[in-house]
């Protein structure tokens, strides 16, 4: 082992100054979590190592000057923007580890309506991007649901995803540039430019790396012309999945792009839509953008659905209504809490992608194994919420009740069981195990099954950016 | 209008009720003292020089119970009234009074309604308003069968003592022996403050869902304490039982009536913002400036509450003592 | 011991658009957009009712429990989740009448459920519910019977001699008296009485079984005893206005903000405190 916590914290506070170091017990327990282990978090239980402190950066220097520490001293990091991770990423899985929290580095730095650029430092909240260029007609289109809670580095490091992605796509699409600090000390930055045939996009090492290659500081996404005046939404309910599944095919390969395009199950709706649409699939669709085009994919869209039997269509003003309620802010995530402790009852989710030709399939076998096979579930169901070309996504959304067990056996009894019928039904299908929340720590499992041949240039990423394997040991890849 | 008010003596909460019924006669009949009177239900524990001190009215009629059950003094009411002719009953807005308003009036075929804050005489009827929709909206209403029984809403008026009344005209009756009633086998009663410390509370911080946990819900008990305010709580907190209930604000708790009144982590829903109503000042703390409460408040702060309320008890310790 | 609970299912008036307050000339106000939840006073009756029925079984008197509604059929999905959390019986008063503003009506239906159907000795419902805001159908039911009513209950326990252990607030104290049936308990605020969560299975085992639905005009026609002279009309409704200034303290940070927050208000309002 390395070095000791004291020591840990002695360095930490000699590089940033005492206040940015924090060894408060509590903070530290929480910090050793993220949203995966809350069911234990919230009964007071920590069975992760507790990490040596969480340091907070301002700086690309300091970030660097961390990562060199740590590198020379064999030290767990675990980078950290908004505390809004759900698959275990944020978890502290070795030792002394030190949590690096960027969130302090929120400035917005550039906006450039011209080239249609937004550059911000990691600790950005999206919220707060998002409200500042809305109120000058622009928009990120970036609309995740966490958007009150997550910030710039996290949204990257993960692949996130909006709600408006079928038509401005995920992070992926809209990231222009970056910069990021790696464990050897290296500050790289990515320029800004349309597009590039220089070799392979390197972007791509960054995006989505989960905090297990590199921290990233700085990012610039594309920014669009907002024209919330221009919506046309649309909502539906029907009777099953596959016609749903086959109206948002023929939409996609029609060529439309609305911005938003779900499609929920019965079940999943039933925790929204009930009061419209009970017992029934919703399918809600909105198309944005200059007015001609808006209104032409609207009454496009119209009329494919239209041709679909069993499909009514739903006043937009209950959609509007709900949407306007969708996104979770701190207050909803204390009203979860508050629940769960009560009832015991807990909601936990897995996201997975398809092909048109599987995704109905991968959605109802788990729905009927995970039903059959899981003890005290109160329900399983799921939505797709963003389309593609080629295929979509199958957001399961599962809750049980944990009884005649202890908190730190919830994971094991209940949500490791459901997320491995949807991982390996969907890998044998032929999808892929991870649509948006990213791998985290608890599909690592089955991360050589996800790649198969091409799992090589994942390992060698890892083996040629983190040789030692300090930056956030256990994610993506099982830790060794 | 012929009215007379129904008050309970054997609870510590008389002065209040006095207090809040006699403001509601005062603020909505043009009436003198002289015009209706009180029926007073009392018993050993209470001082009959006192009630009478107190009574909104000058006449009023003292009656001796046993012990104050709902069930009996619905009796015993509706036998004093028996071929009366009055308009209109009017009941304090306690729990004790908003019940005995409903039920004395099924059972003199009269109408009633519950929690109203104005009322309208007419010639042969009564309009009055109360909220409804949970705060958000206000009804106004229509009753048409005498005699109309009322009970107000909580926490209207600050339950002063009213009017200088000279001389009093008491009669009294003693029910004193009836036997009481079969259904209860024992009863075992604890007393508390039945105002509290929130009811009296110059400057309250109030603590709500955002706050996340019992333990920060109990730091924010300190913090209160060190800011010289009491602790008040909404619903949520209250029934996940992070706060003891009598900390509860809104419609189901106390209707405070503070100076000043710190908002924390609370989104400012209509049924918990009654409960604040009557605060001189609001100051809301919220991450979301779209809560409800931020519009509803004197000034706000878009912020974390916890870092918000650390750097506030500084800034108030640091500063000139208060006495 | 035969329960029957009642509860309303209410819109979720929280999540109302602010503002958004549109009363058509019937008075009636547009909710249908948000989502239903049971009155949370109901709630806990249905909750506390259960924790009833779990400690009754200890003991070997297992009660019987209905849960009832007087509505339309927006409220049978609620009531197939009773029927799952082991409710003997979920009933549905069909009625498309407005009885928003009606104690007295659903106090005559209650009535006349337990009087013809139900045959139940203890009702437990809500004080108050969210759209009427009424505060009054328990009392009234309680007349109608001729019971007594508890009110402001918070639980509820079984004991000795088929009676109940009862915990209530009342103005100046807390109660906790053992009751002999028959009786009427209104539920006030009540901690940790949030409903529990049926599992697939308890769906499945029970939740298919059909709900009862009585229809509201036929259940009073054969015997019910009329309502009560209620005699309260609603004539209009207003919103309530609430702003304030409603000033946002600008500045970088929690620290600036507090700091001028402090020194531009606080500190003088402290000062006349
Ligand atoms: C209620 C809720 C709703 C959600 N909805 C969505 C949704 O609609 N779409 C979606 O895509 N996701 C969603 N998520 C998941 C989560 O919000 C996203 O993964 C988000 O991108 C995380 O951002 P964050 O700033 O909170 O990152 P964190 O939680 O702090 O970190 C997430 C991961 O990124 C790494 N990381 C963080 N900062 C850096 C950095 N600067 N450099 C390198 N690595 C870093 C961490 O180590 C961790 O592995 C949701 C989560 C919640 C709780
Ligand atoms: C019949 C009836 C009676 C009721 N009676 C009452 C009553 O007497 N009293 C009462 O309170 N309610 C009552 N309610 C419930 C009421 O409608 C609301 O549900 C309740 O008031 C909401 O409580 P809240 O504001 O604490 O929670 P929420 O609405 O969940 O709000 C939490 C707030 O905290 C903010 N927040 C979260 N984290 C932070 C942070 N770190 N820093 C700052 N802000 C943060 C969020 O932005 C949000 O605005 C009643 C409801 C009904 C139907």
């Amino acid at each position: 082992m390395s070095l000791d916590k004291e020591t840990i914290v002695e360095k930490m506070t000699a590089l940033l100054g005492k206040d940015n170091v924090v060894t408060d017990e509590q903070v530290l327990k929480e910090s050793s979590v993220d949203r995966f282990r809350r069911f234990e978090e919230l009964h007071g239980v920590f069975t992760q190592p507790i990490p040596a402190a969480v340091v907070y950066v301002h700086s690309t220097e300091e970030v660097k000057a961390v990562l060199n520490f740590a590198r020379e001293n064999n030290i767990n990091i675990v980078p950290r923007t908004g505390h809004s991770a759900t698959e275990g990423g944020l978890e502290t899985a070795v030792e002394n580890s030190i949590v690096v929290d960027g969130s302090g580095m929120n400035k917005i730095i550039s906006i450039d309506p011209y080239n249609m650029l937004a550059t911000c430092q990691c600790g950005a909240s999206l919220q707060e991007l998002e409200d500042k260029l809305r109120e000058d007609g622009y928009t990120t289109g970036h609309s995740p649901q966490s958007k009150p809670l997550a910030q710039m580095g996290g949204l990257v490091a993960t692949r996130s995803i909006g709600q408006f992605s079928t038509l401005y796509g995920g992070i992926e699409d809209m990231v222009v540039g970056l910069e990021a600090v790696f464990p050897n000390g290296k500050v790289t930055r990515i320029k800004n430019v349309p597009r590039r045939a220089a070799g392979p996009d390197i972007r791509h090492v960054i995006i989505g790396n989960e905090g297990a290659l590199c921290y990233i500081t700085e990012v610039t996404v594309k920014i669009f012309k907002f024209t919330p005046e221009n919506n046309v939404l649309l909502g539906y309910t029907l009777d099953n999945m596959k016609t749903g599944f086959e109206i948002l095919r023929e939409i996609m390969v029609n060529g439309y792009r609305p911005s938003v395009a779900r499609l929920y199950d019965p079940a999943d709706g039933s925790l929204h839509f009930s009061h419209f649409a009970a017992g029934k699939c919703v399918l809600i669709l909105m198309a944005e953008g200059p007015k001609p085009l808006a209104d032409a994919t609207g009454k496009a869209m119209e009329e494919i659905v239209s041709k679909y039997g069993g499909c009514k269509k739903v006043e937009p003003k209950y959609i509007q209504v709900w949407f306007d309620n969708l996104n979770w802010d701190v207050g909803k995530v204390a009203e979860e809490r508050e629940e769960i402790m009560a009832t015991k009852n807990i909601g936990n989710t897995t996201e997975v992608a398809g092909t048109w030709d599987i995704i109905n399939d991968i959605y109802e076998v788990c729905v009927e194994r995970i039903s059959s096979e899981i003890p005290d579930i109160t329900l399983i169901g799921g939505h797709s919420s963003h389309s593609y070309l080629n295929g979509t996504n199958m957001y399961f959304v599962y809750y049980y009740n944990v009884v005649n067990c202890r908190p730190e056996e919830e994971i094991a009894k209940y949500h490791l069981p459901i997320k491995k019928i949807i991982v390996e039904e969907t890998i044998r299908a032929g999808g892929s195990m991870c649509h948006h929340h990213g791998v985290g720590k608890h599909r690592t499992h089955w991360i050589e099954d996800e790649y198969g041949s091409s799992y090589y240039i994942l390992e060698t990423l890892k083996e040629a950016f983190d040789p030692q394997g300090i930056m956030n040991r256990g994610t993506i890849l099982p830790g060794r | 209008m012929k009215y007379k008010i129904v008050l309970n003596g054997c609870s510590s909460t008389y002065r209040i009720q006095a207090g809040e019924t006699g403001a509601f006669i005062r603020n909505n009949l043009e009436s003198q003292p002289g015009d209706g009177s009180t029926i007073v239900f009392y018993n050993d524990g209470a001082a009959k020089e006192n009630l009478i001190a107190a009574s909104p009215t000058t006449r009023l009629h003292l009656v001796k119970i046993n012990s104050y059950r709902p069930e009996a003094v619905l009796t015993y009411l509706k036998e004093l009234e028996y071929g009366i002719e009055c308009d209109l009953y009017l009941f304090p807005g306690d729990y004790a009074g908003s019940e005995l308003s409903t039920r004395f009036a099924a059972r003199t075929g009269g109408s009633s309604i519950a929690a109203v804050d104005k009322i309208e005489p007419g010639s042969e009827s009564l309009t009055c308003y109360r909220a409804i929709y949970s705060n958000y909206l206000r009804g106004r209403f229509r009753l048409g069968k005498k005699p109309f029984c009322l009970s107000i809403a909580r926490g209207l008026s600050a339950g002063a003592p009213g009017n200088q009344i000279e001389k009093r005209q008491v009669t009294e009756s003693d029910f004193w022996d009836l036997p009481e009633n079969r259904f209860t086998r024992d009863c075992e009663f604890t007393a508390a403050d039945p105002v509290g410390e929130l009811g009296r509370a110059p400057f309250i911080l109030a603590a709500g869902r955002g706050v996340k946990s019992r333990e920060k819900t109990e730091m924010l008990g300190k913090i209160a304490k060190e800011l010289g305010a009491e602790l008040g709580v909404s619903r949520p907190v209250a029934m996940s039982a992070w706060a003891p209930l009598d900390r509860l604000l809104g419609i189901s708790g106390t209707m405070a009536r503070p100076k000043l009144c710190l908002a924390a982590a609370v989104s400012g829903a209509a049924a918990f913002y009654a409960g604040i109503e009557k605060s001189k000042k609001i100051v809301a703390i919220n991450i979301d400036a779209q809560a409800p409460l931020v519009r509803a408040a004197d000034v706000a702060i878009i912020d974390d509450y916890e870092t918000v309320l650390k750097e506030l008890v500084k800034l108030v310790q640091s500063g000139e003592p208060r006495e | 011991m035969n329960i029957l609970v009642c509860f309303k299912v209410v819109p979720d008036l929280d999540l109302m658009p602010g503002g958004d307050w549109n009363v058509d000339s019937r008075l009636r106000v547009e909710t249908g957009y948000v989502k239903n939840i049971i009155n949370p006073y109901d709630e806990s009756a249905l909750e506390i009712a259960l924790q009833f029925a779990d400690k009754a079984d200890d003991d070997q008197c297992s009660p019987g429990l209905t849960a009832l509604t007087i509505g339309d059929s927006k409220a049978n999905l609620h009531l197939k989740t009773l029927r799952a959390l082991s409710f003997d019986r979920a009933v549905r008063i069909d009625s498309k009448e407005d009885l928003r503003f009606r104690p007295e009506t659903c106090a005559a239906l209650i009535s006349a459920y337990i009087n013809k159907i139900g045959k139940n000795n203890v009702v437990i419902m809500g004080r108050q519910s969210g759209v009427g805001d009424n505060a009054q159908t328990p009392l009234i039911c309680a007349e109608m019977m001729g019971w007594p009513c508890i009110t402001q209950v918070s639980s509820i326990e079984p004991a000795a001699g088929a009676c109940l252990r009862v915990t209530n607030l009342v103005d100046d104290g807390t109660c906790r008296q053992t009751i002999e049936p028959p009786c009427i308990l209104a539920i006030g605020n009540a901690p940790n009485s949030y409903l529990r969560v049926p599992t697939l299975k308890d769906i499945k085992a029970h939740g298919q079984k059909p709900v009862e639905v009585i229809d509201a005009a036929v259940l009073m026609a054969t015997g019910g005893q009329p309502a009560l002279p209620g005699g309260c009309e609603l004539l209009g409704i207003e919103a309530i206005d609430r702003r304030r200034s409603g000033i946002i303290i600008e500045g970088e940070t929690a620290a600036e903000k507090t700091q001028a927050l402090y020194y531009s208000y606080l500190k003088g309002w402290l000062a006349g405190i």
